[in-house]
């Protein structure tokens, strides 16, 4: 009687988190997470702990543009930019008028809404190509910009800023910072995924036509996803200069935002835990290809070609299918 | 007055990489993000071909056209086939699905040659010594391989427009541009239609990158900046139609040069994306294209 | 509400695509808890009709009100917001989301009924439509018929005032239609307004109390069934007579 009770009991747990579906994606991300807060207990190398804060730096890129492309399904190609665009408001503002970095990165964010807002606008009635060819025009405007503004930018050579924690040795301290803004983000996107602004943004992407007809103010969630993405972007830029202690045109080449876009792809797109795997995974991957001399940008636009042809879930987007196939059927 | 030529001549150049990515859209309804690196490797083709082989340049171009239509074909039969199956994974995406891959194909192609290659641009022979200037009636100098390369590039236009206005197989692109479905009902196989753009495509944009190879040298990112002034091109034209790539093709030729030697050289580019912006936010059909209806 | 005033009033509604003429010159009311069919030859307009109802495009001229209030110039999600629900010809549903989530949306988005309820009405719609099994499922999973018969399920989350049907029973299993039939047929019966568009004359014929006929973008007929069905201009337009 006792262990006929103890499995009901069970049963109804699994379903329960069979209801609350995307909890899986959660519980997933928070546990990578985990590993990555105790991982400097095994990993000492300095080397490979800023490794991890730069693949963290992209997880949050990629994240940005998960919400924007894969939930949304408006394939932006200018997550570069965004970045980009925080780069650049934080080092302006720190470098010019001596802001205090922690307030340059706000304004980055504050920037990055406000522009992702104005190309949300350009690009409301674009669609498919004509929203990519878009979003590339865009990207390319602005990394022109800043790139020729050589007064102001210092142009290819860059702008150079404090880093946020001074000019000592460890990264750790960004470390853990990153990883703190991730877990946020991360906690963040859930909710908002979980409630009716999920639901819009996702028949946004399904239908956007049957979703006008079901009362989605389609315009206004539109525009918000970009701003949100974009948002997430700048903030992700912001962090990364103060990193890095270098502002340079080259975060806004197409190419990086052809790897953010392939991390998020390549982990799963229109899952919370997919770009957040793509990351954290494949930036590592990457330098350690580069021990080999073999170009990390071949192997992984090599990736992103197989994933897209033949595995669309992605890496964690196929894991999730395993592991509720498990849940459901018992 | 040289500064019209030269507009004109350019004008030619990216006609032929304008037409290709037209065809595309018109028959698949998708734009091609990986065409530059099609010149990228015409480029690289003509000039290894040319240095390693001493034969005639005519056959190295031959042979340029040649693997420009091997590699596009390839690349719709590997790439492009869940796009015409309905029930992929990708179903309703499959716009997205065309821009992911052949974004990502950009890529790879780009770093692939230069993994292979590295970063060194390779020039590849003149049709005629690079130095050597022919006079065009009492005018204008101009140097002869430009006019020859012209020459080329005009003629294998030229015939390519033919062959798609009047050829058996024109038509049949023309069908499946204007609707598949039908198309598909009167016996026509419209995949095929789909690898024979592709291969046109594939090997106009190579011929484009063997003619310029000269002057602009093959490197890995040699591509870039021909593609962004194709698609520039085709939506400025309206995408899909023939005439208007053609027609947009010559313009910007000619309005380039205009702005580089009167405006300003460094923000050429940048003024290209902003019409490309404007264009898509006031008139997205281009100057001679339909608006597509949705309900 | 006062008797004289109509819940839906089409007048003199005109649509011009380009060089072709859609629509005429419409004109036509519905009362408050009626079931009208709406019949008429291919290409006669009865979609575009549909379409402008509900906000996807402007009429050219005239104007429509709903429960008094002027929808013509409003964008599809502010009409649904006033309660005016479509079910559309070929199918649209949102695939990668669950049937669940697909019947949440709408209710979510056009706020008529309180949040607490949404959930549970969901299940009880989903049940009486036999889809409850599937209610995680993701809607893409679905087969032709079902993913319909969400379609036609999310119309009636959400308190409509009035709910357009677009060939709701085409092409499907006829034990489906008998399915939507019925809960069409009970939603009617409790008071709810429908504009049906259908190609099934017969079915049309036997539910429907009244019938409009559009004949290249004009009203050729607008009255109760029997009578409308015994007209020569309805039988010519059919070529070859409708019963």
């Amino acid at each position: 009687m006792n262990t006929s009770i103890d499995l009901r009991s069970y049963w109804k747990k699994c379903r329960q988190v069979i209801e609350e579906k995307r909890a899986l994606d959660l519980i997933f991300s928070l546990m990578s997470l985990l590993v990555i807060a105790i991982l400097p207990i095994f990993l000492t190398s300095a080397y490979w702990h800023g490794v991890l804060v730069v693949a963290m730096f992209y997880a949050l890129a990629a994240i940005g543009w998960n919400l924007l492309g894969g939930y949304t399904g408006q394939f932006s190609i200018a997550p570069g930019a965004f970045c980009l665009i925080g780069m650049y408001s934080s080092a302006l503002l720190v470098h010019y008028w001596d802001w205090n970095p922690y307030l340059g990165i706000f304004m980055s964010v504050v920037s990055t809404a406000t522009i992702g807002l104005l190309l949300g606008w350009i690009c409301l009635r674009l669609r498919g190509p004509y929203l990519a060819l878009t979003t590339i025009a865009f990207a390319e405007i602005i990394r022109g910009v800043i790139r020729f503004s050589y007064d102001i930018t210092r142009g290819d050579l860059g702008l150079s800023v404090p880093k946020l924690y001074g000019s000592g040795v460890g990264h750790l301290d960004y470390y853990y910072t990153f990883l703190l803004v991730v877990v946020i983000v991360q906690i963040f996107l859930y909710f908002l995924i979980k409630s009716k602004i999920g639901l819009y943004l996702q028949s946004i992407r399904d239908d956007e036509v049957a979703a006008s007809g079901r009362g989605v103010n389609v315009v206004w969630w539109k525009t918000f996803a970009f701003a949100l993405s974009s948002l997430i972007c700048g903030l992700a830029g912001g962090l990364y200069v103060h990193f890095i202690g270098l502002a340079s045109p080259e975060m806004g080449l197409l190419m990086n935002s052809g790897l953010i876009i392939g991390m998020a792809v390549i982990g799963g797109m229109g899952t919370l835990a997919g770009p957040l795997v793509g990351g954290l995974i494949l930036h590592p991957l990457s330098e350690y290809v580069r021990e080999f001399g073999v170009q990390h940008m071949v192997v992984f636009s090599f990736l992103i070609i197989v994933v897209v042809r033949f595995w669309r879930a992605g890496l964690y987007g196929s894991l999730k299918n395993i592991l509720e196939r498990l849940i459901f059927h018992g | 007055m040289d500064v019209f030529i030269t507009g004109i001549i350019m004008g030619t150049f990216y006609a032929l990489m304008a037409l290709g990515l037209s065809l595309i859209f018109g028959s698949l309804k998708i734009v091609n993000f990986a065409h530059g690196e099609f010149f990228m490797i015409g480029a690289y083709a003509y000039a290894l071909i040319a240095i390693n082989l001493k034969i005639p340049l005519v056959f190295v171009l031959f042979s340029v056209v040649f693997i420009g239509i091997i590699l596009g074909v390839t690349v719709e039969r590997l790439l492009m086939r869940p796009l015409y199956q309905k029930f992929t994974e990708w179903g309703a995406m499959r716009d997205e699905y065309a821009i992911i891959i052949t974004f990502g194909l950009s890529l790879f192609l780009m770093n692939l040659a230069n993994q292979i290659f590295g970063p060194y641009p390779i020039s590849g022979p003149g049709l005629r010594p690079l130095r050597e200037r022919i006079m065009i009636g009492d005018i204008v100098m101009m140097s002869s391989h430009r006019i020859i390369a012209f020459g080329v590039g005009a003629g294998v236009l030229i015939i390519a427009i033919l062959l798609v206005r009047y050829s058996p197989w024109g038509k049949v692109i023309q069908a499946v541009s204007q609707n598949r479905f039908g198309a598909s009902i009167a016996g026509i196989n419209s995949t095929q239609v789909s690898s024979i753009v592709f291969g046109i495509s594939g090997a106009l944009a190579g011929l484009s990158g063997a003619l310029l190879c000269p002057i602009f040298s093959a490197e890995p990112f040699v591509g870039a900046l021909p593609a962004v002034k194709s698609f520039v091109i085709v939506v400025l034209g309206g995408m899909g139609s023939v005439p208007g790539s053609i027609l947009g093709a010559y313009l910007l030729g000619v309005f380039e040069q205009f702005g580089a030697v009167y405006i300003s050289y460094t923000y050429r580019d940048t003024f290209g994306f902003l019409i490309l912006i404007l264009v898509l936010l006031l008139r997205p059909q281009g100057i001679f294209g339909e608006k597509a209806r949705e309900v | 509400m006062d008797k004289d005033a109509k819940l839906l009033e089409v007048k003199g509604v005109s649509k011009r695509f380009g060089g072709l003429q859609a629509l005429r010159d419409v004109s036509f009311s519905m009362d408050e808890g009626e079931l009208i069919g709406l019949i008429g030859p291919n290409a006669s307009g009865k979609t575009t009709l549909l379409n402008i109802i509900n906000g996807y495009y402007p009429p050219s001229s005239g104007t429509i009100y709903l429960d008094r209030h002027r929808i013509d110039s409003l964008n599809p999600n502010q009409v649904a917001k006033q309660g005016v629900t479509r079910m559309f010809q070929a199918t649209r549903i949102f695939p990668r989301m669950s049937v669940l989530e697909n019947m949440l949306t709408i209710a979510y988005a056009v706020r008529r009924i309180p949040s607490r309820d949404i959930v549970q009405k969901a299940r009880k719609i989903l049940a009486r439509l036999s889809l409850d099994d599937m209610i995680h499922e993701d809607a893409g999973n679905l087969s032709g018929g079902q993913r319909k018969i969400l379609e036609f399920g999310t119309c009636f989350m959400a308190n409509p005032k009035l709910v357009l049907l677009d060939e709701p029973f085409a092409a499907i299993h006829p034990e489906l239609k008998g399915i939507l039939e019925e809960f069409m047929i009970a939603h009617y019966e409790e008071g709810g307004t429908l504009l049906l568009v259908s190609h099934d004359i017969p079915s049309v014929v036997a539910s429907c109390p009244r019938l409009i006929v559009l004949n290249v973008g004009t009203i050729i007929a607008d009255g109760p069934t029997e009578e409308v069905v015994k007209k020569d201009e309805v039988a010519e337009a059919y070529l070859g007579g409708i019963v």
